[in-house]
This record gives C-alpha cells, sequence and structure tokens, in this order.
C-alpha cells in the first residue's frame, strides 16, 4: 500500500492550498439550492425532515465534484460557502454594515456570468422569498425592525455554530450509524420513525459523496502515471472503506472526517459559519497511534486536512475551530502526539484557517507552552487562542453539564464553549447593545444618532433625577429591550427549524433522540440553549462613575451633561475632559471595577433568566465579534466621554485607551469579573509588545509566555471563585503593523499575514480596512505594558 | 525629600526579571550614575515628569494587587537609583512587610549609609558594573569601595543577594575586567551567610528610542558584546564555584 512521504505530503499540500486561494468564485451554493428547490414539488407531501433529507440527496447526486492532482484526499467544503463574511469583503464599511439578517442577500455575492446569468439568479431568489423559512424570518426581523434599526439589540437565525462528534462515525462508519437507527426505530413513534427515515438518507448522501468521488479517482487512475497512480490507488481504495466502514488508519480517518464534514456542510448551504471540529487531537490520536506514524508523517497528513478548511479565495469559511489538548474530569492532562503533529501542522502551513484553540489547565506540560512560543513569536504567525480548561470545568456544571461531559468541551467559533455532539446553543441568537440602551435613557428613548423615537419605559424627569437614579431606569430599560429581545431571538430560532437537518442531527445526538437538531417542540440534542452576546459594560460603568463623579462634584452641571451628549460634546470639552478623568475600567480601580462586575452580574442573570423556544435558559455571552465597532456606530455620546459613533468596549475588555497602567493592573480588573456567569463565553484580547519577552528561542519565550500572562491571569492559586478563561493575543505592534500593510511584498512574501481578529484569525491583508485600523487600535500597548 | 512619598516615573508588573515571582514594580526617579547604555533615561533625573505617589497609596496599591503576586512576588523599587529616596522607600518597606507583602530592591550599592535599607529588603538586586575605580569615574563621582562594602554588608547578613554584571563591549569585558570581577565575587562569596546569586545582563540598547525622542545623544558605539564574551565571564564565574543564573 503506497504511503505518503511527509516531504512529498507537504509538498502537495502547499501546492492545493495555492489551488484554491485561486478561486474567485463560489457557485456550488447556488446549484445545491436550485436543485433542492427543483425537488420541492416531488416531495411536497412529505413531512419537514424527510421532505429536507430528500431533496438534499438529489442535490448531492448532481452537484459537481472533482480531485485535484495535489489533493491527497477527496472532497471540499467550497461548495457550501458563498463569498459573504463582512470582515473579510474589501468593501465591508462600518457605516454600511446591516449585519447577517437577510438570508437573501448572499444572491449578491455571485458575479453573474454566462452560466449563472442574472435572471437564473434572480429567479430562484424570488422563489426562496416564498419558502416558509424566509417568510416566517422577514415577519420576525419586521416585529423588531424599532429596535434593531439602530441596534438596540440585534437577533439572527443561527446556522452552523455547532460542534458535532464525528468519533463514532469515524470508527464504526456509516453501516453502524444505520443499524443502531434500525434499532431505535422499533421503539420509536411515528413522528420518530420518520425522522430516522430522514435520517437514514441524509447518511445515504454522504455515501453516494464517497462513491462518486471513488468513480472520478478510477477514472483520474486510468491515465495516471507513476507515483499519482499509487495515490489514486490508495484513495480508490480508501473511499471504497470509508465513511461505510469504521476506519483504521490515519489516512482513512481523516478521508472519512473530511466527507462527514462536506455532507454536514453542504446541508446547511450556503455558509454555515463556524462548524467546528472539537478536540482534533483526542478524534484522530487513536489511529495515528494505530498506524504508528511519527510525528512528521501525521502531521503530513494533518496538513492537507487544514487545508481542507479553506475555501477560496479569501478563505471564506470562516470561524470553524479546531481545539488542542485539555484535562479529563480528574485533571489528568490529555496532550497526546497528535497533539504536536496538528501544532506542527498549523505552524508550518500558517494558513487563514481553520482557527486554533488550545485548552489548557494548571497540569499542562511545560513542553506544550515550549512549543506555543513559536506561534506567538514569530511574525505575521497564525496565535491559538487560549481556554483555561480548569475554569471551564467549574462554568459548564454550573450551567448544567454533566461533569463527565466537560472533557469533550470544544469552541464552536469564536469563544463559545459547547459540549461535542450534544450541544445545540444557538450561539448568536441575539446580541444587546447596553451602550445604545444607555443612551437611550438619558435621552428619553430618542436616539442621539438620527433623533428617531426608539423607547423607554421610564418616566420622563429632569436632568438631576435622572442621573441621580440612571442605575434604576438603565435597568428598567435593560429588561424592556431583554423581553423584547428574546421574543423576536426565539422568533428567528422557530424560522429556521422550517428548515430541518437530518444529517446533522445524526452527529449531534439525533440518533439517539429521534428528532431534529432544530425541532422546536422536541428537543434533540441533549444539552440546548440559545446564546446571547453581550455587548458594552465597561462604558456603562465607566459612564456610570463619571456620573456620580459629576453628581458630587458639580451637580448644577447636570442639564449641561445631557446638552453635551446631544451636540457629542461639542463647545464641552472641558466638561468631556472632567468625564474622561473620572475612574476607568482596567486600572484596578475598586470602585469602577465593581461597578463593572455588577453590571456584567445583572445582565448575565437578566439573560440568564430568559427562556429559548424549548424552555431552555439563554446563555449569556460577552464578546463582540468585531460587533464593538458595528454597533458602536450606532451609539451617540456616553457620558464616560465616549464620542458618538466611537467604538464600543471589545467583550470583557476596558475600552481602547481607558487602561494605561499596564498588565498586572488591567489583569487585576478583569479577575473582579463574575466569570461563572459568563458560561456562553466571552472575549479578551491583549495586544503584546514582544519586546517584553528576552529569552533567546522560542521554546524559552513560549515559558516566559506562560509565566508573564497565562499563569497571574488563569491559574492564580490566590484566585478564589472562578478564574478568566479566555484570552486571545496579538504580539506585535502598531509600528510593525503599519509596516506589514505598507510593504506587504516585503514584510509577507507569500501574501498570508495571519492577526486575530476576535476569535478567528484571519488574513491581515484579506481584511477590509477599516478592520485592519481596528487591530492597529486595539492592540492599546498601555494597556498590556511589562515593567522591564 | 518628604519621607511620606515618592517621586516615580513609572510602574507596573513583571515576572522574574525584578525579583522572585511576580511583582509590582515602581521606577523611582533620580540616579547618581549616569551610565550612557541606561534603558530608562527618563528617570536620570527628578523631574516635572516625575509622579508623586505616597507611601499609604502604594501601600493600599500593593494590598489590592496582593492576588497577582505570585510564585513569592511582591514589590520592587528600582530606579533610577532607589537609595536616592532611602527614608521614604525604608518606610513603604516595612509598611509592606507588615502586609506580608514580599519586597525588593533593585540598586546600584553606590550610597554610603545604606545599610538600613539594604538589610529591611527581603531581596535585594545590585549592579556590579566593573572592578575598576577608574572606569566606574566615568559614569560616577564616587569610590567603589563603597559598593563593595554595601555588597559586603548584605552578604553578611545572610539575605538573598542576586548582584548583577552589564555586560558592555567596551566598558568592562576585557581579560583585566574578568579578573578583577572574579576577584571581588570570590571574596564576597566568602563572606555571604546566605543566597547569592550573579547574572550577566549582556549589553542591549533598549533605551536608544527614549534618548532620541527625548532629544538626548545616544553616545554608546562599541556596546554590544559576544556569545564569546558572555560564554568567557559566564564560565570564570562558574568555574569558580559561584552561582549564576537567568532571570
Amino acid at each position: 500500500m503506497y504511503k505518503y512521504t511527509p516531504e512529498a505530503a507537504t509538498k502537495m499540500a502547499n501546492k492545493l492550498f495555492k489551488e484554491e486561494r485561486a478561486i474567485n468564485h463560489l457557485e456550488g451554493w447556488f446549484i445545491i439550492k436550485e436543485e433542492e428547490q427543483k425537488a420541492d414539488s416531488k416531495y411536497s407531501t412529505l413531512p419537514p425532515m424527510l421532505r429536507a433529507a430528500e431533496k438534499f440527496r438529489e442535490a448531492i447526486k448532481v452537484l459537481p465534484l472533482s480531485i485535484s492532482d495535489n489533493a491527497i484526499f477527496a472532497g471540499t467544503q467550497r461548495d457550501a460557502f458563498a463569498r459573504s463574511y463582512a470582515l473579510i469583503n474589501p468593501s465591508f464599511r462600518v457605516e454600511t454594515f446591516a449585519g447577517y439578517c437577510d438570508p437573501t442577500a448572499v444572491y449578491n455575492d455571485i458575479d453573474p456570468t454566462e452560466e449563472f446569468s442574472a435572471e437564473r439568479i434572480n429567479a430562484l431568489r424570488e422563489l426562496d422569498k416564498e419558502s416558509a423559512y424566509i417568510k416566517a424570518l422577514s415577519k420576525v426581523y419586521a416585529s423588531c425592525e424599532k429596535h434593531t434599526g439602530e441596534v438596540a439589540y440585534f437577533i439572527e437565525q443561527v446556522t452552523g455554530h455547532l460542534i458535532p462528534d464525528m468519533r463514532y462515525a469515524l470508527k464504526h462508519g456509516i453501516k453502524a450509524m444505520l443499524e443502531d437507527i434500525g434499532t431505535k426505530k422499533d421503539t420509536a413513534s411515528d413522528e420518530q420513525k420518520e425522522n430516522y427515515k430522514a435520517m437514514e438518507i441524509a447518511l445515504d448522501c454522504v455515501l453516494i459523496l464517497a462513491k462518486r468521488y471513488k468513480a472520478i479517482a478510477d477514472e483520474q487512475l486510468k491515465s495516471a502515471e507513476g507515483e499519482r497512480k499509487e495515490q489514486l490507488a490508495l484513495l480508490s481504495s480508501t473511499l471504497d472503506k470509508v465513511p461505510f466502514n469504521g476506519a483504521e488508519t490515519l489516512f482513512e480517518a481523516i478521508q472519512s472526517y473530511i466527507l462527514l464534514w462536506q455532507t454536514m456542510c453542504l446541508e446547511q448551504a450556503p455558509n454555515p459559519f463556524a462548524f467546528s471540529v472539537g478536540n482534533a487531537d483526542r478524534i484522530f490520536e487513536p489511529y495515528r497511534a494505530a498506524d504508528n506514524l511519527s510525528r512528521d508523517e501525521a502531521a503530513a497528513l494533518f496538513k492537507h486536512f487544514l487545508v481542507f478548511f479553506n475555501v477560496g479565495d479569501r478563505s471564506w469559511a470562516i470561524s470553524q475551530n479546531l481545539i488542542v489538548s485539555g484535562r479529563d474530569v480528574e485533571g489528568n492532562d490529555l496532550t497526546n502526539p497528535s497533539t504536536y503533529a496538528l501544532l506542527d501542522a498549523y505552524y508550518d502551513m500558517n494558513l487563514p484557517q481553520p482557527i486554533l484553540s488550545v485548552k489548557l489547565h494548571k497540569n499542562t506540560p511545560q513542553k506544550l507552552y515550549e512549543e506555543l512560543g513559536r506561534f506567538f513569536f514569530t511574525p505575521g504567525c497564525l496565535t491559538p487562542s487560549l481556554f483555561n480548561d480548569d475554569s471551564l470545568f467549574k462554568v459548564l456544571p454550573l450551567a448544567g453539564i454533566d461533569l463527565h461531559d466537560v472533557p469533550d468541551t470544544s469552541i464552536a467559533g469564536c469563544q463559545e464553549p459547547l459540549i461535542m455532539g450534544k450541544d445545540n446553543a444557538n450561539t448568536t441568537n441575539s446580541w444587546f447593545n447596553l451602550g445604545k440602551i444607555l443612551e437611550l435613557t438619558l435621552n428619553d428613548g430618542l436616539s442621539l444618532i438620527t433623533g428617531e423615537e426608539i423607547g423607554t419605559v421610564c418616566e420622563k424627569t429632569d436632568a438631576l433625577s435622572a442621573l441621580k437614579n440612571i442605575r434604576e431606569r438603565f435597568y428598567k430599560n435593560a429588561q424592556f429591550y431583554c423581553d423584547a429581545m428574546i421574543d423576536a431571538a426565539n422568533g428567528a430560532s422557530t424560522a429556521i427549524s422550517h428548515l430541518p437537518v437530518p444529517f446533522l442531527s445524526t452527529v449531534m445526538g439525533g440518533i439517539n433522540s429521534g428528532y431534529d437538531v432544530r425541532d422546536t417542540a422536541n428537543q434533540g440534542t441533549k444539552y440546548n440553549g440559545s446564546g446571547c452576546l453581550i455587548h458594552g459594560t465597561s462604558v456603562v460603568a465607566d459612564s456610570f462613575v463619571a456620573i456620580d463623579k459629576l453628581l458630587q462634584e458639580r451637580p448644577q452641571d447636570a442639564q449641561t451633561l445631557l446638552e453635551a451628549l446631544k451636540v457629542n460634546f461639542e463647545g464641552y470639552e472641558e466638561l468631556r475632559e472632567f468625564l474622561l478623568s473620572a475612574p476607568k475600567f482596567g486600572n484596578n480601580i475598586d470602585i469602577v471595577d465593581k461597578e463593572t462586575s455588577e453590571i456584567t452580574s445583572r445582565i448575565a442573570d437578566m439573560v440568564r433568566a430568559k427562556k429559548n423556544y424549548l424552555g431552555n435558559n439563554f446563555r449569556p455571552d460577552f464578546s463582540t465579534p468585531s460587533t464593538h465597532l458595528t454597533y458602536g456606530y450606532w451609539v451617540g455620546a456616553l457620558p464616560c466621554g465616549r464620542k458618538s459613533r466611537d467604538m464600543l468596549n471589545y467583550g470583557v475588555d476596558p475600552l481602547y485607551g481607558e487602561a494605561q497602567n499596564g498588565l498586572g493592573f488591567r489583569t487585576l480588573s478583569l479577575m473582579k469579573l463574575p466569570f461563572e456567569k459568563m458560561c456562553g463565553g466571552y472575549a479578551s484580547h491583549f495586544g503584546i509588545d514582544p519586546k517584553y519577552f528576552t529569552a533567546s528561542d522560542y521554546e524559552g519565550k513560549g515559558v516566559e509566555f506562560r509565566n508573564k500572562i497565562i499563569e497571574p491571569l488563569f491559574f492564580n492559586p490566590l484566585k478564589d471563585g472562578v478564574s478568566p478563561f479566555y484570552l486571545y493575543v496579538n504580539v506585535t505592534t502598531a509600528e510593525i503593523l503599519r509596516k506589514v500593510l505598507a510593504e506587504p511584498a516585503k514584510y509577507a512574501p507569500s501574501g498570508v499575514y495571519i492577526m486575530r481578529i476576535h476569535g478567528t484569525f484571519v488574513n491581515f491583508l484579506d481584511l477590509s480596512p477599516a478592520i485592519q485600523q481596528d487591530i492597529i487600535r486595539r492592540l492599546d500597548p498601555a494597556s498590556t505594558a511589562v515593567e522591564c | 525629600m518628604h519621607d511620606d512619598s515618592l517621586f516615580i516615573f513609572q510602574k507596573g508588573f513583571n515576572y522574574s526579571q525584578d525579583g522572585p515571582g511576580n511583582r509590582l514594580v515602581y521606577h523611582l526617579s533620580g540616579c547618581n550614575m549616569h551610565c550612557p547604555w541606561c534603558a530608562n533615561p527618563e528617570g536620570l533625573s527628578q523631574c516635572d515628569s516625575s509622579t508623586k505617589i505616597t507611601v499609604d497609596e502604594l501601600v493600599a496599591e500593593a494590598v489590592s494587587s496582593k492576588l497577582i503576586f505570585i510564585d513569592a512576588g511582591g514589590v520592587t523599587f528600582t530606579g533610577g537609583e532607589a537609595s536616592l529616596q532611602k527614608e521614604a522607600v525604608l518606610k513603604a518597606i516595612n509598611r509592606l512587610k507588615a502586609e506580608g507583602i514580599s519586597t525588593c530592591i533593585e540598586t546600584n550599592a553606590s550610597l554610603p549609609n545604606c545599610e538600613d535599607l539594604l538589610d529591611a529588603a527581603d531581596y535585594v538586586i545590585a549592579d556590579y558594573k566593573t572592578p575598576s575605580n577608574n572606569r566606574l569615574k566615568e559614569i560616577y563621582h564616587g569610590e567603589i569601595s563603597t559598593i563593595e562594602e554595601n555588597l559586603l554588608f548584605r552578604a553578611k547578613t545572610g539575605k538573598p543577594l542576586l548582584v548583577r554584571i552589564p555586560l558592555v563591549h567596551y566598558f568592562n569585558c576585557s581579560e583585566d575586567d574578568t579578573k578583577g570581577f572574579l576577584e571581588f565575587f570570590t571574596r564576597l562569596r566568602k563572606e555571604a551567610l546566605g543566597e547569592l546569586n550573579f547574572e550577566i545582563l549582556p549589553y542591549h540598547e533598549f533605551g536608544k528610542e527614549k534618548y532620541i525622542k527625548a532629544g538626548m545623544e545616544y553616545t554608546v558605539t562599541d556596546g554590544f558584546v559576544t556569545d564569546n564574551d558572555i560564554k568567557k565571564l559566564a564560565s570564570a564565574i562558574t568555574n569558580a564555584d559561584l552561582t549564576l543564573i537567568n532571570t
């Protein structure tokens, strides 16, 4: 049997990536939707899940497929994605960004050609608009337009954003899953029986893909020569075996995984962003070990696995997350040889996707930190986001997750901790803008941006009373908007239930439950919830403390403050300076740190108390994936001194520029927050100047990174309660990034210079200018300075 | 100098390089030496840009930072030259110790009558920049004997002492320098009753940009040392059975 040498496989992986980046049009998703539409009438009498499966199978039968000469595995997720994701679109503007709410906007992402004419595109768009899903969703958006127009809150239907558990399918094959379904049917209700039938058809789709790819490999084999002939023979025999049967080698396991992933994504085309792999090292290690592959040999195969996640010219399939390392229930480290092989593959390829995350804990071996050093300290290299697994073992059980499931915590998308294969968290379902709510509270429900009446539930009162009672009035309005947001968010989840996902359901516990992941009446997954991303905690806290200072020192200026906010402080510069001099979050000043903690806690409780469409609680998530910019654009001037349309604070971090005393003080402020309440996740970013790390090699710098950054923040023995559990870093300076932008050919000769923007990393050069500047500004060096 | 306040030009945290563990480091304004390679030229003099912090404020800040004094960390006073504000530093050290916070000073050990300060700190990091009185005159108008007496005093207290050698090519890198270093270090070891370590700090130019920004002339042109220079001094130290560490 042919065996790839690491060198040969690596060479092919590099060529394959280059080929992918040359693809500047994506129409596969359109073909799938078109074929499904064509089949609609044929299956119109079937129940929804069965109808979805049949239509999907029709599309899978005809979707154009190919195998590149540089591919060692068959499969692509290219046909599931459009060229849509705003932040890596050069035409993205903060000013015009309207969110991801219009599901027919994707039709604008195809440039009409002879084959895909404007008429053909429009015809499908119009038909799509008539679908039950779009009609239901449009109704929801119309009902909350007044609130979402300037983003008091935002809601969306969630696609992707889950972590399938492929381990059973890899080990036992589709064959075993079909047998399991057969057994379950015996005791199933009529509805479940229909659902199981849909799952069988959906599983057949991946087998159809395997057969079609095998046919292509066999065809290519006829004219292949030399080594390629042996490679194609290996591919053909592998496709003959998996995914129908269980995998036995790492090569077979990766091939099987790729086809399962491809089918899962195609089922939700277009744009199922942020599906995530989970603990890839644990998934693949049994096969590497059985195969007795060396670190280099395994890394070479993993390189192709990583290339698979990159779609088209800008790696459009964004926020697909792969995690490594972590611990078990007893606290034992689970790092294994595949962990290091995956890290090698990541480092050598340095691709814009998939995102890498690492779970750390107090028993993480020093070797892992040493191996991570190269990621943080190589300019332009991808960096992993870091999770404190010890904290996750506390936070998730508090949110109802069984302890024995916690080792399977992975990250869906950016930073949301979910349980692999068991948890449908609808993570990005709702978005709460505390900055806007404070603005509306201070201005009697009128927008400071447009003058429109958006709403308040507080009585009108004089300025002094309004400011004295600002907290009470703010929380009252927050509750009003929270209630409205949750209603709308649940409406969006109900709307998307019109699009069942039988294939996904088979790797999310659906074979056990007999229900679809998106079912709104019966829970298809072991765990279920809905997400709420909460924005603006520290700007609101800074504002409350600034108001207190004003009331204490110059109460006669209460009315003046409200007037100053209306005109964005123009003509009130002295007052603004006074407000800016009030204590700000991020400097270890108790009064404002406690205020931030209080707001975080109360809003978390408010959100957590709300129920989703299945009666499960919402999950507070304090992350702002570039929405600190886009939502900040709709927020007027605030009493903390922040000007109209400026960004909000990022995640749980201080507002840019407000933490001036360096890393230690910022860490101390951060540690006062109630992380135990952040079961939906949170975001935090440190921009770190590499000069603070003086070890002579990457390994030493990795250990220094642990000592200076990670240990104090994550594993501090003096900290009571739950420690912080998430961090991403960019180890660079604004000066370096400006040089990269000015002379990309010199500083990024490969055309790829990886940076993190929030939970994801991207090619810095692919980003829209607005986001590039955001990265540079938020490096915020004074907030992370280390003494030396 | 009012002994209830300190003048600082910078503060922040660092791990292990300014004493054990994670430490809150105060850079005190003003220095009696003028080393042309200094990484913190903004601290050479006490000026308008210095920030005044009372001992009460400093202690309160340290107490509120206890949470991240991990790995036996605490507070470090550095410079400039910490001993120039001896009375206030001493007061702060005693107050911090009463709060159970570890204290450290980084000093050039050149001021006379510093025994009380050198005795009070839990940890002392002292520079020994040159064994040559002539060389010392280039950066300081004082006697090397004072520095040596101060180091010997600290060593004899039995409390930890780390001696640092900033290795600068034109300044202290000759065979004679190595010989001179070893002569004193061996004597120090003989007298020391407690932990005594040595560390070489190879010349760097972290401060150069600050000189330029401040409109000051950066005069060092032959500062960088080779790996071989470092190895030679390191071998000499370890061969003399002295403990060389790298923080």
